[in-house]
């Protein structure tokens, strides 16, 4: 292996990436406290430019680094959800309660490298790449959650994200290794080939569900979501958004991968996941919402109805065709912009009412009425409602559960969706059915940034829901590593 | 090119919502001026659909066509037939008095009539797609400004209601859209179209089953059939009084509407086999809600379960499966939504004076409010089922039609009129007759405003009564067609 043969050319979007959070870093130290703002710019133009290189890679089918570094459609389209979900969640950073008051030219950076880190993941074509991206993504992560040091809870939530993702990410090395040694190589492509022909069914079942049982923490699947919760209402309420869009896609799109290549072997030696994915979702549908519906804070709340969307996104990966993931992409898009935008709302709430408990939304809908609608269009979006984006998502992964006949998926599906709307209900009843005396009614600033971050989000959520066209030929166009089928 | 009728008549007034929303701060009448106007524009299309539409024709009108989401095969796909022209009129004209009825909102109003023109596009839209994914989007959208109409400016119970609303139609509609994919991939090619569905029927018959039951959980819901009608009282006791109007008088048609529109001729099979259970809960309806009805002391919820029993006859009229008894679905449909509409305008207009509606502290209103008087009146009898008004042609229609199947069943459910008839009475003599009460004595009668929304409806109900066959005319054709096909079909 030579590193001359490097075809940088696939790396351009992540180099920006490194290079735009390495040139914040240093920037933070150089320019003086009043001209601090000048990082928030830089971080939205290295973003922004990300996203342009990557539309523009698009079509590149390649690999690069010995086949350690794969570029395809499918791998593209998941980095745009990454860098637009680093990009909204800058736009919506300066509203953050927690970090007003502190300095951002670190956050912005370790956001920057977390955003490299799951890049780097996204496009890993071996078990080492995977686990550098793995892990350049989750340390920053770490840090990220404890950004706001002055708060205790955000102590915790950063903590215990550090201590539970170092606990996964040891399981998930651990699987590795095993499936390294059954197969002797470290390259998906030729561990699958491997796996079909080995006779040691057992073990490799086993190390698979070692690896699963890792990717399963990143994924915030249940049983493995308890530090969800906890992180979410903990981490800086921006950082609780791209947590919750970003880390899952992540262990999503490893998973994915993953079973793309080992699925001939799998076949060969007559292992089937599909029942264990689905019990995983249907328990996380579950647990998700049912959870949920006791939530009084709603960051929480939000975190439970995230791990109930991560549910509903394996039933794509149960289905198992190319159809599946197809959904898995549209569903991702949609999913981007409805719950990075639920928790901007709440961001720019927290600020004005000093929490995020469901009293602080109490009365919104008189304090600021296109805060209370653009939280309105989130959340029954959330939910499913047509004429907006999250039903689109939905209707594609229930359509493909009806198609694959998995009956049962289908139907824990539509009913959990019921019940989030119960949960989701809360929110709206704070803020349109409670009145609040006058003396309460405080008015609730945004920055130009919030605005504009929310009015894009709102404009998607409705634009994706009333003409999916565009999303649904990208998820098409994008899907061609899938073997099956 | 061709006026897209049907695209105007459903989207003027969302339209509307956008203008009211973009109105420069809180003008009370312009924001009244606008929603009247976008919801009349409505009314008007409308109306002119009725007198252009052709009655000879068994099959769709006006349709139009359009690629929406062609990956899936989603198309923008609008029609009337004899079956939903009635509906579209109904709710166009139930709307716009309701509009009317609304002005008295003082509270948010911006957002009210925002919402409640949202909800007109719904609803209309609900009667005019011809798309399961058209159809489906109405269909929930539907529920969102209901929710918040309901709990924004309902009653002290708002909050509970609107949640009770929301998740149970939700639930229904969750159902109805497993059902609605199930078709789409039996079908080859795969398609949402549910004029191609019901000519071609391709569905063998267990499967039928299945989906068949899997959308009437959707529609039975929305009727609402015994025992899923328990979000109905509380949604409608709680509603202000133009949003139950449109509870009553328009979605509760869309339960019937679906039956007859998607699972009769596209599911004929299962629809022949559940056609006895279908009548039982009919009975069961007429009965159960008409006994309840006369419990209550309250007059809104008299009116809202006095719903419960009339769909009823709804429902044993099309489980009949003849012409005479589809037809009588279809005319007590259009017959309840301006008679119940009216009843609760009116019990709007007596709460508005005495901030109460209990039926045993009223009584004598007859000396004090005597237009008042003779316009409930009028209603009640009309929804007792007097023969000359409206609501006695349809509970006919629908009774001769279902004799010559089920003879037990009509015979039982009879009783229901005789119950029908003695909690109307006994409500109006209670609160009518007797002596009058001082308490009462300065209310004004009814005001000019009040007025103009109900004197065209009791117009209607006196008409309908006396000559009901421009209205069946409309639908004769096209029910007779499905009623042909359905009893053709198994023979």
């Amino acid at each position: 292996m030579s590193f001359v043969n490097v075809d940088f050319e696939l790396l351009i979007p992540e180099l920006v990436i490194l290079l735009v959070a390495f040139a914040v870093l240093v920037l933070d130290f150089l320019i003086s406290e009043e001209r601090k703002k000048l990082l928030w710019w830089l971080t939205l133009c290295g973003t922004g430019l990300a996203v342009i290189l990557t539309i523009r890679a698009w079509p590149t089918s390649a690999t690069t680094l010995s086949g350690a570094f794969v570029l395809d459609p499918f791998v593209s389209a998941i980095k745009l959800v990454f860098l637009l979900a680093a990009f909204l969640v800058t736009l919506t950073t300066l509203d953050s309660r927690l970090l007003t008051r502190l300095n951002l030219g670190e956050y912005y950076s370790l956001l920057l490298l977390a955003t490299f880190g799951f890049m780097v993941l996204t496009s890993a074509g071996d078990l080492i790449m995977i686990f550098i991206g793995l892990e350049m993504a989750s340390i920053p992560c770490y840090v990220l959650a404890g950004y706001a040091y002055e708060d205790l809870k955000s102590n915790e939530a950063g903590i215990k994200y550090f201590l539970l993702g170092a606990f996964s990410s040891a399981i998930l090395l651990y699987g590795m290794s095993f499936l390294y040694g059954l197969c002797g190589s470290t390259f998906l492509g030729e561990i699958g080939l491997a796996i079909g022909q080995s006779s040691q069914k057992f073990l490799v079942m086993g190390a698979f569900g070692v690896f699963l049982a890792g990717l399963a923490f990143k994924m915030t699947v249940v049983p493995f979501h308890m530090w969800v919760p906890d992180t979410y209402e903990g981490s800086p309420t921006p950082v609780a958004a791209f947590f919750s869009v970003v880390s899952k896609t992540a262990g999503l799109v490893v998973l994915i991968r993953v079973l793309a290549y080992f699925k001939q072997g799998f076949v060969a030696l007559d292992i089937d996941w599909t029942l264990v994915l689905s019990v995983l979702s249907v328990l996380t549908m579950l647990v998700g919402t049912i959870v949920g519906v006791v939530q009084t804070n709603v960051k929480r709340l939000l975190a439970y109805s995230s791990i109930a969307h991560v549910g509903y996104l394996l039933i794509g990966i149960c289905a198992g065709t190319r159809v599946g993931i197809e959904s898995i992409v549209i569903y991702l898009f949609v999913y981007l912009f409805m719950s990075i935008g639920a928790f901007s709302v709440v961001t720019a709430v927290s600020r004005a009412t000093g929490g995020e408990e469901l009293k602080h939304f109490r009365g919104l809908n008189r304090k600021s009425p296109v805060l209370a609608a653009a939280m309105a269009i989130f959340l029954i979006s959330l939910t499913g409602i047509p004429p907006l984006a999250g039903f689109i998502g939905k209707f594609f992964i229930f359509a493909v559960a009806i198609e694959e006949q998995l009956y049962t998926l289908a139907v824990v599906g539509v009913l959990t969706s019921v019940v989030s709307l119960f949960y989701y209900c809360k929110i709206l009843k704070a803020m349109y059915f409670t009145d609040v005396e006058e003396s309460e009614l405080g008015p609730v600033s945004t920055s130009p940034g919030m605005r504009v971050g929310l009015v894009t989000m709102t404009f998607f959520t409705l634009a994706l829901g009333l003409y999916p066209v565009p999303l649904v030929e990208i998820a098409r166009n994008s899907v061609t590593l899938w073997l099956g089928n | 090119m061709e006026l897209p009728i049907l695209t105007l008549v459903t989207f003027a007034p969302l339209v509307g919502m956008i203008m009211v929303l973009l109105l420069k701060g809180e003008s009370e009448r312009g924001i009244k001026a606008t929603a009247t106007v976008f919801s009349g524009i409505s009314l008007i299309f409308a109306t002119f659909l009725l007198a252009i539409f052709d009655r000879t024709i068994p099959g769709f009108q006006f349709v139009e066509r359009a690629a929406w989401i062609p990956p899936i095969n989603v198309w923008y796909y609008l029609g009337v037939d004899g079956l939903s022209i009635t509906m579209v009129f109904l709710t166009a004209l139930l709307s716009f008095v309701a509009v009317i009825g609304s002005y008295g909102i003082k509270d948010r109003m911006k957002q009210y009539f925002a919402l409640f023109l949202l909800l007109q596009t719904a609803m209309t839209g609900v009667f005019v797609a011809l798309d399961f994914f058209l159809f489906y989007v109405f269909w929930e959208a539907m529920l969102v400004p209901m929710y918040f109409l309901i709990g924004i400016w309902g009653g002290p119970n708002r909050e509970y209601a609107a949640i009770k609303f929301f998740l149970y139609t939700l639930l229904g509609s969750v159902a109805m859209l497993l059902a609605i994919l199930a078709m789409y991939f039996a079908s080859t090619p795969h398609t949402f179209d549910i004029v191609e569905l019901a000519s071609t029927h391709p569905f063998a018959p267990r499967f039928q089953m299945i989906v068949f039951l899997a959308l009437f959980l959707g529609f039975a819901i929305k009727v609402p059939v015994f025992p899923f009608h328990t979000w109905l009282p509380d949604a409608h006791v709680e509603a202000p009084t133009a949003i139950s109007v449109i509870l009553a008088g328009v979605l509760l048609k869309m339960g019937i509407y679906g039956i007859l529109r998607i699972s009769f001729p596209i599911l004929p099979d299962a629809a022949r086999d559940f056609a006895l259970p279908l009548a039982i809960l009919a009975a069961v309806n007429i009965i159960y809600g008409a006994l309840v009805a006369m419990a209550q002391s309250d007059l809104k919820k008299l009116v809202a379960y006095s719903s419960v029993s009339h769909m009823g006859y709804c429902l044993l009229g099309m489980a009949a499966m003849t012409t005479t008894g589809m037809n009588g679905a279809v005319l007590q449909m259009f017959a309840h939504g301006i008679i119940t509409g009216s009843l609760f305008l009116l019990v709007g207009v007596i709460y508005d004076r005495a901030h109460h509606r209990e039926i045993d502290r009223f009584g004598g209103l007859a000396v004090q409010l005597p237009i008042f008087t003779g316009i409930i009146s009028l209603a009640a009898f009309a929804s007792l089922g007097l023969p000359g008004l409206a609501g006695f042609v349809g509970e006919f229609m629908c009774f001769v039609g279902a004799f010559a199947v089920f003879k037990t069943i009509v015979i039982i459910s009879a009783i229901g009129i005789v119950i029908t008839a003695s909690y109307l009475l006994w409500m109006l003599q209670r609160m009518f007759l007797g002596k009058p009460q001082e308490q009462y004595a300065g209310f004004p009668d009814m005001s000019a405003r009040e007025l103009v929304s109900l004197v065209p409806l009791q117009v209607l109900t006196v008409f309908i009564g006396v000559y009901p066959w421009p209205i069946i005319d409309f639908m004769d054709t096209t029910m007779e067609s499905l009623s042909q096909f359905l009893r053709g079909a198994g023979l």
